[in-house]
């Protein structure tokens, strides 16, 4: 997802993609540390990748603090994601890991399995298609089945926080949950709208299915902010659909949806005393 | 194939056992000298001396090809079934809904097991498998199962034995005592019995499982179970043993049988008006649904819809239901086309909401567009796949005794696998007739179908499943088989047996649509060796070109 996003945003952006050794499937925004030397890794969705962001939050907290980042944020991560093998092999290795928390639609649950990819993409358990989640999204929604959308939701948040608890209880370095987003945790949902079900980012995450793993990881900061938004864009032909941007009438791209260079600078702000204590081999939280 | 249905004129045994046996354990002759062979032996054995039926499966997880020889011969049988998502998913969907407290329970325990979300368990292929196993079983209604070994037949036999609430023996051998300790420990303990190879094992299942020593059996020194195992698991056997299980458990015992097992919510059936003889076409792709439909509704006074719950018509919101009349006058059509887009709107709503609704409002339509009191026939084409869209579909079907089934096959199976992978690869599924003496409008040439052997095999498996699963669903209604070739060949008669059935006056008909292709399969297969090849050992392998694929066992 992270070169799909590369290639959609190349006029302005470079995001500096890199294969990392042991892991196939990805390319990861750079600069890549010397991964035999210390570094801390960010973990989470575009959000954490950097998504219209010259300096991610990463990066910045690299430079405040002298010590290299390795950003492991992928587009359409969810928590299990970062429980792959080939993920966790350079988690573990950290001077400490922050998680941002990521989407919930990138989530298993009993009709759809993602599992194998811990993305936004899996198997559609009813056909075994391979397909986005957000298709499979589009054909549930369509069939207004109510019951059915409560279990997705109460089996997707299920999953979702037994893979945060799981991750947590699994990394060893210290651990740092990242909440950025212009929301608290708590959304409800209006059944009547069908818009209000996945909620804003992290989608379909609320209070009760927070509060299962935040006390989980070892710290948790929480960045409230839409700072930036909306951020102007390039301009590119009128009306044109750039995924994940809206267009004006006269080719004005806005980005509404992920954090801007601002939102980046406050988690930046908010992380970075935890992180020079951590940086320092200290685990508990300073004073 | 009559996997659930009593053969008829033939003695009973007092019990079933369905014993579960991974999928690389040859099948043998009992008296074969090897370990295997000795396992087979020692089944057929115990349920020789319990006085019971036995049932061997095995799970299908991996691919057919893997399968040895003896597996072969069995595969897509009901006990060795090709995984299929769709059918397995129902499957799930099924046991969830109908035994709502035990299929939770059980999730979460393997949840614990596997460490993993009770979501991802679910959603997992191996507990699907394993789901659809337990349905199938269900429908059998085993009183007692058998597990050999660890592994996946292990887990098979685990999520049955606890939904089913069918007590439970384990079979070990030492091997599997000594190299997996805390898997033995897990399995022994979901067990009501255990056999074991020798009283050192006995004595280390004991240890390990904290199992009831009593309950944990030891092999006579020439491989055979001991008499008091027999004893013991003729009292497990017994149905009260089960009543007793389930009352320990706080539930009563799930229902097992073929209509508990191919029924998912108790459905008051359909409501439909006293003069409307309803009936269904059911069938597979290719069998020629599309056909018979045409000739069934140009018949007077019969009403033959076409696919209500197809899910790509569902999907893009079509609805295979006629418009209700066109506008007579100039002036009326405003009016006439804003109710029938009310309409539409209401039945696609309906649709979603209630599918048995649908059916009824269809069909009350079709009853009132035909002038006087006199009968109208009704009905609506249901392929195989349709009915696992929605389970309410079929319960709603099955819970109408007066129903009349029309079940279409079609023999040669492997004509129909080319068939639908021609349709497939064009996206054309239906050839009309034009007016010049029959011929079809759009002449039909085309290269010969790549066929992939394996996926073939599967889907004759697949096929079986489904017209078992169909026959045991509708087994207390009225069904009329007719046979794709027959009604090729002879199809005014095929009609006349159909009239006769549902009681109506045929008219002889052209149908709408024909044929598509040849009758020469051999034309068809790009490589008919390697196809060949991938039914080597199987039902099918006696497939040659024009020759009927058909299993042997079949007349």
């Amino acid at each position: 997802m992270s070169d799909y996003y590369q290639e959609l945003d190349a006029p302005v952006f470079d995001y500096d993609m890199h294969r990392i050794a042991g892991i196939a499937t990805h390319r990861f925004r750079g600069p890549i540390p010397d991964l035999d030397k210390p570094y801390f890794a960010v973990v989470g969705g575009a959000q954490t990748m950097g998504r219209f962001v010259p300096h991610t939050y990463g990066q910045q907290l690299a430079e405040r603090i002298d010590l290299p980042c390795l950003n492991l944020g992928i587009g359409g991560a969810g928590p299990r994601f970062a429980l792959r093998p080939e993920i966790l092999h350079y988690l573990q290795r950290a001077r400490f890991v922050i998680v941002q928390a990521p989407a919930g639609r990138s989530a298993t649950w009993s009709l759809f399995d993602n599992t194998t990819t811990g993305r936004n993409s899996g198997r559609d358990v009813r056909t075994g298609r391979h397909l986005q989640a957000e298709e499979f999204f589009e054909e549930l929604f369509a069939r207004q089945d109510r019951p059915l959308l409560e279990r997705f939701v109460s089996e997707t948040r299920n999953d979702y926080a037994w893979s945060m608890q799981r991750l947590a209880q699994i990394l060893q370095p210290p651990s740092i949950m990242l909440w950025l987003s212009v929301r608290t945790p708590d959304y409800e949902i209006v059944w009547s709208r069908p818009g209000t079900v996945l909620g804003p980012y992290p989608q379909l995450v609320d209070r009760p299915t927070f509060e299962r793993f935040h006390e989980a990881f070892d710290h948790r900061v929480m960045c409230i902010t839409s700072a930036g938004l909306p951020q102007r864009l390039w301009r590119d032909a009128p009306n044109a659909t750039v995924a994940g941007t809206t267009c004006d009438p006269d080719g004005q791209l806005w980005n509404r949806y992920y954090p801007s260079p601002e939102m980046n600078t406050a988690a930046a702000d908010a992380l970075e005393p935890l992180c020079l204590h951590l940086r320092d081999g200290q685990r508990e939280t300073p004073p | 194939m009559a996997e659930f249905l009593p053969t008829p004129n033939s003695r009973r045994p007092s019990h079933r056992i369905a014993a579960f046996v991974g999928n690389v354990f040859p099948l043998a002759e009992p008296r074969t000298p090897s370990a295997e062979g000795d396992a087979y032996g020692r089944l057929h054995a115990l349920a020789e001396a319990l006085d019971a039926e036995l049932r061997v499966v095995h799970g299908c997880g991996g691919s057919p090809e893997g399968l040895s020889h003896e597996l072969r011969a069995r595969f897509g049988t009901g006990l060795l079934i090709p995984p299929d998502p769709g059918i397995c998913c129902n499957d799930v969907e099924h046991l969830r809904a109908c035994l709502p407290a035990a299929f939770d329970e059980l999730a979460a325990a393997f949840a614990g097991m596997v460490d993993d979300s009770v979501p991802a368990v679910i959603a997992s292929e191996a507990f699907q498998r394993a789901a659809s196993t337990t349905r199938w079983l269900r429908g059998w209604a085993p009183d007692l199962i058998i597990s050999l070994g660890l592994g996946e037949s292990s887990i098979h036999a685990t999520i049955a034995s606890r939904l089913l609430s069918v007590p439970r023996l384990t079979v070990l051998d030492a091997a599997a005592v000594d190299s997996a300790p805390h898997s033995v420990a897990t399995d022994v303990h979901q067990a009501q019995a255990v056999l074991v190879a020798d009283s050192l094992a006995a004595t280390a299942v004991a240890e390990v499982s904290g199992h009831n020593p009593a309950t944990v059996f030891v092999m006579a020194a020439n491989g055979s179970p001991p008499s008091e195992l027999a004893a013991h698991l003729r009292q497990l056997c017994a149905a009260s043993s089960r009543r007793a299980a389930a009352a320990i458990a706080g539930a009563a015992p799930p229902q097992l049988g073929p209509k508990a097992a191919f029924r998912t919510r108790v459905s008051p059936g359909l409501k439909l008006p006293a003069r409307c003889r309803p009936f269904v076409l059911i069938g597979a792709e290719r069998t020629g649904t599309t056909m018979l439909q045409s000739m069934l509704a140009q018949q007077t006074r019969v009403h033959a819809m076409g696919e209500l719950f197809n899910p790509r018509s569902i999907a893009k919101d079509i609805l295979a239901l006629p418009a209700r009349r066109e506008p007579s006058e100039p002036n009326e059509s405003s009016d006439l086309s804003a109710q029938q887009s009310q309409r539409r709107s209401e039945l696609l709503a309906l649709r979603k909401a209630n599918p048995a609704a649908l059916i009824e409002r269809a069909v009350t339509e079709a009853i009132a567009a035909e002038p006087g009191s006199g009968t109208v026939w009704a009905g609506f084409k249901l392929l195989y796949y349709h009915g696992l869209v929605d389970d309410r579909i079929l319960d709603a079907l099955a819970a109408t005794p007066e129903l009349v089934v029309i079940h279409l096959r079609r023999h040669d199976r492997l004509a129909r696998c080319i068939s639908m992978a021609r349709a497939d690869a064009s996206d054309r599924w239906i050839a009309k007739r034009g007016p010049e003496n029959g011929a079809s409008k759009n002449a039909h040439r085309a290269e010969p179908v790549p066929v992939d052997g394996r996926a073939m095999l599967e889907e004759f498996g697949r096929i079986e499943q489904f017209e078992s699963r169909y026959d045991a669903l509708f087994a207390e209604h009225t069904v009329l088989q007719v046979r794709y070739e027959d009604l090729l060949r002879e199809p005014t008669e095929q009609l006349r047996r159909i009239a006769a059935t549902l009681g109506f006056e045929p008219r002889e008909v052209e149908p709408t649509s024909r044929k598509m292709r040849s009758d020469d399969v051999g034309e068809d297969v790009d490589d008919l060796a390697a196809l060949k090849d991938a039914l080597r050992g199987t039902r099918w392998q006696d497939l040659t070109p024009g020759r009927l694929a058909k299993p042997k066992n079949e007349p």
